[in-house]
């Protein structure tokens, strides 16, 4: 319950008088005095035990200062209330000053207020400094060893306690900052490492393992605009029957929807999505897969390109689904080993022909090429002795050390060159028929 | 005839089978819709959301580890959901090793999110673990940009 000394007389003869053209908080102009928050049992006289209270209400420091330091017998509040703004002195919002600071007139590091009353000519300045010192003097502090004679002199012969005052202020916070900021350091990332059950638990599925290669070009869009169109090749044959080839095949063609996408050129997503539903008839994909043909021309038609992305990945996870309905499932891996390869070498090309470090260091995959290897050792019989199969398993095996690189290693062009032609020669086998 | 009609029922069955074994269950449904309608923020950011989703079952004692690759340059956040009550996920990143990455966490009761730019192309790991609550169904989804 604190009592308010507004309206109370001064005992001790008038307080200096602030200009009228302060607005410092703490004057009250109608009462000719500092406006002070309340005291309970004072000396008989009004406690100006304010401090710190240039517009910010610092209820955590004066809560520090107050607990262990304050002694005498008797209880002093240094929070300050404010008449129009009360309920504030509830909830103090002590953070907030950092960034208010230069709306607060604060000029120091350490929540001090600026001390030349007349270095920018503001009238906000003026005056402050006087009664900033006419309340400091008035705060009993053991550890200070000052002593209750304080109030006896004029206020302002106290002013040696102020270097005393704001070196222990500043030394405390700098003795904070430390442990606050371990604090912060230990919540950022608070998480502890996999175990090796984990790791080893770990699950991998090719709808969330594998990226689309609208992943894989987005990233590489981050160094300026590539020029898509440079990395279309010529229509692929869709003549072939063997059922591997024509996975690998659809994979590929996706990879080339995504390109004509990235290029923005409607006529050739529309010319790659009659190849697509063409390949997936023929792996005998239901109706609705087919049924994606139609919305692919039509936002092709509307310039939808992001729509488009996300139906060219759509058709394809479609594909796969109808693959695995028919009990195709092992020709899913194909088709997303076929778009890997054609991807890589999109990228590949992009980045030769304008060399970027951040780029090539996108080509860094190696568990996504040991993960697609290790699905394609794992095909049945009949598909592992396909002579395709075969030389792209042996080619992955190439491919997989080429891109299995540490982490701040930067691929060089020649390293780069190496793996497009790696790449290439892949999707060229994969696009000739028998 | 008898032959042609065995082939029949028998065709019968392991389509019922199959349906039986491939049908997703209401908590996957649900927890698939709100994690959708979860990452629906993400994509008015600009993100693209991945047409595949992972489903897994965890508890208090139990997590779910799923491995992605990602690439360098691109924004990642990774969403799930278990939309079921009084439970409290958590998503958290970790690099091919294994060990925490720093990335932005969102957690709301039966929905989670991670945000992480990766410095490095390559293989990450995405853990969803359940705090507090019975156990769930989750469905996680990734979008990028």
């Amino acid at each position: 319950m604190f009592l308010c000394a507004k309206g109370i007389p001064p005992l001790y003869g008038p307080l200096p008088k602030a200009p009228s053209n302060s607005p410092d908080r703490s004057w009250i102009p109608e009462i000719g005095l500092l406006q002070s928050s309340c005291s309970r049992v004072g000396r008989a006289r009004i406690s100006n035990r304010v401090i710190l209270d240039h517009r910010i209400r610092e209820k955590v420091t004066t809560d520090f200062i107050q607990s262990p330091f304050v002694r005498w017998s008797r209880e002093f509040q240094f929070q300050q209330l404010s008449n129009t703004h009360v309920l504030n002195a509830l909830e103090t919002d002590i953070f907030q000053s950092v960034p208010h600071r230069n709306a607060l007139r604060i000029q120091h590091a350490f929540l001090r207020h600026h001390d030349n009353a007349h270095l920018h000519g503001s009238p906000h300045n003026r005056g402050s400094f006087l009664l900033r010192q006419v309340k400091i003097p008035r705060i009993d502090v053991l550890t200070l060893s000052i002593d209750a004679g304080l109030d006896t002199g004029p206020p302002i012969d106290k002013l040696r306690l102020m270097p005393f005052l704001r070196k222990w202020l500043q030394l405390s916070i700098i003795a904070l900052v430390p442990s606050i900021s371990a604090l912060a350091e230990e919540q950022k990332s608070p998480d502890k490492p996999l175990s090796p059950d984990e790791l080893k638990s770990a699950v991998s599925i090719d709808a969330l393992t594998v990226p689309t290669p609208g992943e894989f070009f987005k990233a590489i869009e981050k160094g300026g605009k590539p020029n898509w169109t440079s990395e279309y090749r010529p229509p692929v044959s869709i003549k072939s029957t063997d059922r591997a080839q024509m996975a690998l095949n659809l994979g590929t063609l996706i990879a080339d929807g995504y390109i004509a996408v990235e290029a923005q050129d409607g006529q050739q997503v529309k010319n790659i999505g009659k190849d697509v539903l063409a390949l997936a008839k023929k792996l005998s994909v239901s109706q609705t897969v087919l049924a994606r043909g139609a919305s692919i021309t039509q936002f092709a038609e509307n310039n939808a390109w992001d729509q488009l992305n996300e139906e060219l990945e759509a058709t394809q996870n479609e594909v796969k689904k109808a693959l695995e309905e028919n009990r195709d499932v092992d020709l899913i891996t194909l088709v997303s080993v076929g778009g890997w390869i054609r991807g890589t070498e999109v990228v590949t090309g992009l980045v030769m022909q304008n060399y970027d470090a951040d780029n090539a260091k996108l080509l860094r995959q190696p568990a996504l090429v040991a993960f697609l290897r290790d699905k394609l050792t794992r095909l049945p019989d009949r598909l592992q002795k396909d002579p395709l199969v075969q030389r792209l398993v042996h080619e992955l095996d190439d491919i997989q050390k080429m891109v299995s690189f540490a982490a701040d290693h930067v691929p060089t062009v020649e390293e780069v060159k190496e793996l497009n032609t790696a790449s290439a020669k892949l999707t060229k086998e994969i696009a000739v028929s028998e | 005839m008898n032959r042609l009609a065995l082939v029949v029922v028998a065709n019968c069955l392991f389509a019922i089978q199959w349906c039986i074994a491939e049908a997703e269950t209401d908590e996957q449904v649900a927890a698939r819709s709100d994690a959708i309608d979860f990452a629906g923020a993400f994509q008015n950011d600009g993100f693209k959301i991945r047409d595949g989703t992972y489903f897994g079952k965890i508890s208090k004692d139990h997590s779910a580890v799923v491995a992605v690759n990602l690439y360098n340059g691109n924004a990642y956040w990774f969403a799930a959901s278990t939309a079921e009550k009084a439970e409290k996920l958590k998503i958290s990143v970790f690099d091919e090793a294994g060990m925490p990455v720093s990335y932005e966490p969102f957690q709301s009761g039966t929905r989670a999110a991670a945000g992480f730019s990766p410095e490095a192309s390559g293989l990450y790991y995405v853990k969803v673990a359940l705090e507090d609550g019975p156990p769930a169904t989750f469905c996680l989804i990734y979008s990028y940009k």
